[in-house]
């Protein structure tokens, strides 16, 4: 018995002991560091790059200028696209977070034992196909869809409307459409995590409920909120299927001009200049709203 | 194996003073399993030691217990033995061997830790089986000793069950028979009875006193509660912020406690500031006291256990014996807890069936032999070397 | 005054109560209409994916399922999807690899600067994905990658890997530290203790996290439009029908596209949610307290049963 310990007493003489702690995490840690440089630095090193380069009938030259950038902000077409781009993407998300947060309000504090599972229902649309969520509201507002002919069969209109389908107001409903599920997931988490005990505090000290809302609860989850709606934002802002599907001419937004640089008219350098300027707007925005919220940095 | 003789002269600097130790019941008097040699650990970031610089010597086959509060540096000790942690200063033995540097998988010694640690998406016989695979015990004998172990915590009949479909007391049986199913050296068991309720816990009690007698094998158990380390040691070391306050038998710690902590922390106890004057005469503040032995320090705490005053009239033919106030009661159901005024110090007794109110007169005493000098907290290990 | 008492009664109480009810409703009504709001397109493709009409317009025509058939005759449909799946596929199995092994590395090591780390990993995820899809572009065609299955692959695994790894850290975050040390207690060195403890205490959530990452990839348009090249995955090709040239036929494509990705999500959210609360430690879970108070009985009956077998077996 006394020889068993001794036998397996060999200490480990692999490479812990002579190696600093300090390098043996910087290997450990490396992966991760190239992965992020592959994916993620570079790849926006090279599109502000290209931004910077000159278009050269199709193909790109290497030539370093500030021409596309100029050239676009000089150009009224572009300031007035990247306004309503703006104005549509702050519209659309505004809407959805005016909508999402009551909504979390109310399934966080109103379904008990119910509320995971109506979240979780909010939460789905955002797995299931894209493109089919958009193009299904071409059919339900164009002339003979499913929206017009409800509205006909109840009487509230004569003829089709055409009002409903390719305009700006259609992206905003879209667009507000995509982001909910968005903004009500941060909503959510931030509200879930305001304990049962503080709504009962509040009470207990004779604060009505909307009073508890108003000094409570909102200052708590305002950061939740505020990440929520940078989100929505952020993809809203970058979005070109929705303006694509039911934009029609009126509805065109900043990425639908990246499309065609990279697709038809061929014009890389420029679509980088513009993919390069919606980064930007999402970044100043994001500063911006954390500013305003001190924004957590938690990434959920 | 060392005969008792040569054992005994070897760590007569780590046992208890007096070497008959009637309390030391037989086999115990193995070779040392585990020895802790001037072991010190210190965290990377923290100013003050975790463990400092102690000395312990734990015997083949004994029921070893490490009893402290939180932040006394038990458990830090218990996971260097076990292989978690890595001392800053000093060498852990294990059977005469140092094992720094070795990681617990290569150490012969297996863990029954505070949450169990059973691994959820096993069943319970694939839990208690694990230590036989990793050992590469051929596949036949898995099973007969996976259910030998199993009996053994009177677990049998829930070889298929899913941890989370066990109570805890259950976990805790199957947590044992895990570190037990590989036969280790030394079995160390870190709070294990303390997410039990009460009774379960007293059952357990009883059930790892005669476990540990049947397999024979060294236990170190650690915890914070002292009924259990009273109830369950063969020998038990009492630490405190780091170091060992006293290392001795139970029946020795609580009836001789060596520091004042020891005799505060374990049990109840009357702790007096003495002062031996010059002509001999010994007195506490203004009470008058008779002392067995003359004190090495003429500055001494006195400790006296509330249990052993007698109080009333049966007191007067003791050599102390003082006649004082009521302070306050405290009814405990089996017994009364009185605080009593005597000079200007204030002592606790213990007044049976008798009714005693505040500002009631008052009888006690006891006699010198009773009464243990104490020395103050402090290292034990450097008490031992002024002795 | 003074001789109130403790309870305030309010003003107004009946009219209060109608009001109660009115904003109550209200509530109801605004709840219903967004979850209609957000379901009703895809109810809508579903029905028209059925509908015996060439165009897609009320009133209902009729109920068939040629539109089915004709999607599985379709040639260059079928090779999308099946190109579709092997691009999931492939994406998936790397996203797992690698996002386990940033997942373990980030939960393990202690390096300032995680908080970043993390953030860049996630921003692939959080970018709209034509900036994904563009910069992602120039980046393959400066290093003379033409675009294809490759980069398509690429693009998915820059974000289904940080999925995968935000899955796996909130499981690693409250797995249980003592585990790993128990199995090394108990003779397992580290690769060891990584197979048979702590790979299974994921084994879940990175199923789940596959599944996840299965129909995000399956859906995915906006990057990999840019990255797609003359093979198109299935959305890309729907897209070129939805806008030059369309048929019924594309609902029914949606219809079992979303058909499929509420099944994985499902399976996904099943899996989730079980294997959560077989995992935890002994605190109780909402599930437990949720099946307690209808089987409250039954529960409680089970523990008395135990504590009297403990007793004469402990003894």
């Amino acid at each position: 018995m006394a020889a068993a310990v001794g036998r397996r007493l060999e200490p480990i003489t692999a490479l812990p002991r002579r190696i600093p702690s300090s390098i043996k995490k910087f290997l450990i840690v490396s992966p991760a560091l190239l992965w992020i440089l592959a994916l993620v630095i570079l790849p926006n090193v090279f599109l502000i790059s290209y931004s910077l380069w000159k278009n050269e009938l199709g193909s790109v030259a290497h030539v370093w200028n500030f021409n596309n950038y100029s050239e676009l902000f000089a150009s009224d077409v572009f300031i007035t696209l990247l306004k309503r781009t703006l104005m549509i993407a702050l519209v659309s998300t505004a809407c959805a977070t005016l909508i999402a947060y009551p909504l979390a309000y109310i399934v966080v504090t109103k379904f008990g034992r119910y509320k995971t599972l109506a979240a979780l229902l909010i939460i789905i649309p955002l797995w299931v196909s894209y493109l089919m969520r958009i193009f299904a509201w071409k059919i339900i507002l164009g002339e003979r869809g499913v929206l017009n002919g409800f509205l006909e069969s109840i009487g509230l209109i004569n003829k089709p409307s055409t009002a409903f389908l390719y305009s700006t107001t259609t992206v905003i409903v879209a667009l507000t459409y995509v982001a909910i599920p968005y903004v009500f997931l941060s909503s959510y988490t931030s509200l879930d995590r305001v304990p049962k005990h503080y709504y009962e505090a509040s009470a207990d000290c004779g604060a009505s409920a909307w009073r508890t809302f108003r000094h409570v609860i909102w200052p708590l989850t305002r950061p939740g909120v505020a990440v929520g709606f940078a989100i929505g934002f952020v993809l809203t802002f970058g979005d070109y299927v929705t303006p694509a599907m039911v934009g029609g001419l009126s509805g065109t937004m900043l990425g639908s001009i990246v499309l065609q640089s990279f697709g038809t008219a061929d014009n890389w350098p420029q679509g980088a200049a513009i993919g390069v300027t919606i980064i930007a707007a999402g970044l100043l925005v994001l500063a911006l709203i954390s500013f305003f919220t001190r924004l957590e940095a938690e990434i959920d | 194996m060392n005969t008792a003789k040569e054992e005994s002269s070897q760590v007569s600097s780590v046992t208890s003073a007096p070497q008959v130790d009637s309390a030391t019941p037989p086999g115990a008097q193995g070779s040392p399993v585990v020895e802790l040699k001037g072991v010190s650990k210190t965290y990377p970031g923290g100013d003050v030691a975790a463990v400092d610089n102690i000395d312990l010597t734990i015997r083949e086959g004994e029921f070893f217990s490490i009893l402290g509060s939180s932040g006394s540096g038990k458990t830090t000790t218990l996971r260097m033995i076990a292989g978690f942690e890595q001392p800053t200063k000093g060498s852990v033995l294990l059977d005469g061997v140092d094992a720094t540097g070795v990681p617990p998988y290569r150490r012969d010694v297996n863990t029954v830790f505070q949450n169990y640690a059973l691994f959820p998406h096993m069943k319970v016989e694939a839990n208690v089986a694990y230590p036989l695979k990793m050992a590469g015990t051929p596949k036949g004998e898995i099973k007969p000793r996976v259910a030998e172990a199993l009996e053994r915590v009177s677990m049998t009949g829930f070889e298929k069950r899913l941890p989370h479909q066990l109570s805890g007391g259950q976990r805790q049986r199957v947590a044992l028979a895990r570190a037990l199913v590989g036969s280790p050296r030394l079995l160390l068991l870190d709070e294990p009875l303390g997410a039990l309720d009460l009774k379960l816990r007293e059952n357990m009690l009883l059930v790892l006193k005669h476990l540990q007698r049947e397999v024979g094998i060294t236990f170190i158990y650690v915890t914070h509660d002292q009924g259990e380390a009273l109830a369950m040691s063969d020998r038990l070391a009492v630490m405190n912020g780091g170091y060992v306050e006293q290392l001795a038998s139970p029946t020795e710690i609580y009836g001789r406690p060596a520091t004042s902590f020891v005799a505060g922390f374990i049990g109840k106890s009357n702790l007096l500031e003495c002062e031996c004057g010059s002509g001999g005469q010994a007195s506490a503040g203004k009470m008058p006291l008779v002392i067995a032995e003359k004190p090495a320090d003429p500055k001494f705490t006195l400790s006296i256990r509330p249990e052993t005053i007698v109080v009333g009239e049966a007191s007067r033919t003791l050599a102390n014996h003082y006649e004082a106030v009521v302070g306050d009661v405290l009814f405990l159901g089996h017994e009364r807890e009185v605080m009593v005024d005597c000079g200007d110090q204030r002592l606790v007794v213990r007044a049976g069936q008798d009714s005693y109110s505040p500002g009631d007169p008052i009888e006690f005493g006891w006699g010198p032999e009773d009464a243990v000098i104490v020395k103050a907290t402090g290292s034990w290990q450097q008490q031992s070397e002024d002795v | 005054m003074a001789a109130e008492g403790a309870v305030r009664m309010p003003r107004r109480r009946r009219e209060s109560k109608a009001l109660k009810y009115v904003v109550v409703a209200l509530i109801a009504v605004f709840v219903v209409a967004v979850y209609v709001f957000l379901y009703a397109p895809m109810i809508i493709t579903a029905l028209f994916s059925v509908n015996d009409s060439k165009i897609q317009t009320l009133p209902f025509a009729g109920f068939t399922f040629k539109w089915f058939t004709a999607l599985f005759n379709d040639g260059p449909m079928k090779t999308a999807i099946f190109y579709s799946l092997k691009v999931a596929a492939v994406a998936v199995f790397v996203s797992a690899c690698v996002g386990l092994a940033f997942a373990l590395m980030i939960d393990r090591l202690k390096i300032r600067g995680k908080a970043v780390i993390q953030a860049l990993l996630a921003a692939p995820l959080v970018a709209p994905g034509l900036v994904l899809g563009i910069s992602l572009l120039v980046n393959f065609h400066t290093a003379k990658i033409e675009p294809g299955f490759f980069t398509i692959v690429a693009g998915h695994v820059s974000f289904i890997t940080p999925l995968i790894m935000f899955i796996l850290l909130q499981r690693l975050k409250t797995a249980d530290p003592s585990l790993e040390q128990a199995s090394m207690d108990c003779g397992a060195g580290p690769l060891r203790t990584f197979w048979h403890v702590t790979l299974p205490g994921v084994r879940v959530p990175l199923i789940a996290g596959c599944l996840l990452g299965f129909t995000l990839s399956m859906d995915e348009i906006a990057s990999t439009f840019f990255l797609a090249g003359t093979q198109p995955t299935l959305p890309v090709y729907v897209w070129g029908l939805l806008r030059f040239g369309f048929t019924p036929e594309v609902n029914a494509a949606f219809t079992l596209i979303a058909g499929g990705s509420l099944l994985l999500i499902g399976i996904a959210g099943v899996l989730l949610f079980f294997s959560a609360r077989r995992n935890r430690l002994p605190e109780e879970t909402k599930a437990s307290r949720w099946r307690r108070r209808g089987a409250g009985r039954r529960s409680a009956g089970r523990e008395r049963e135990v504590a009297p077998n403990s007793i004469a077996q402990g003894a």
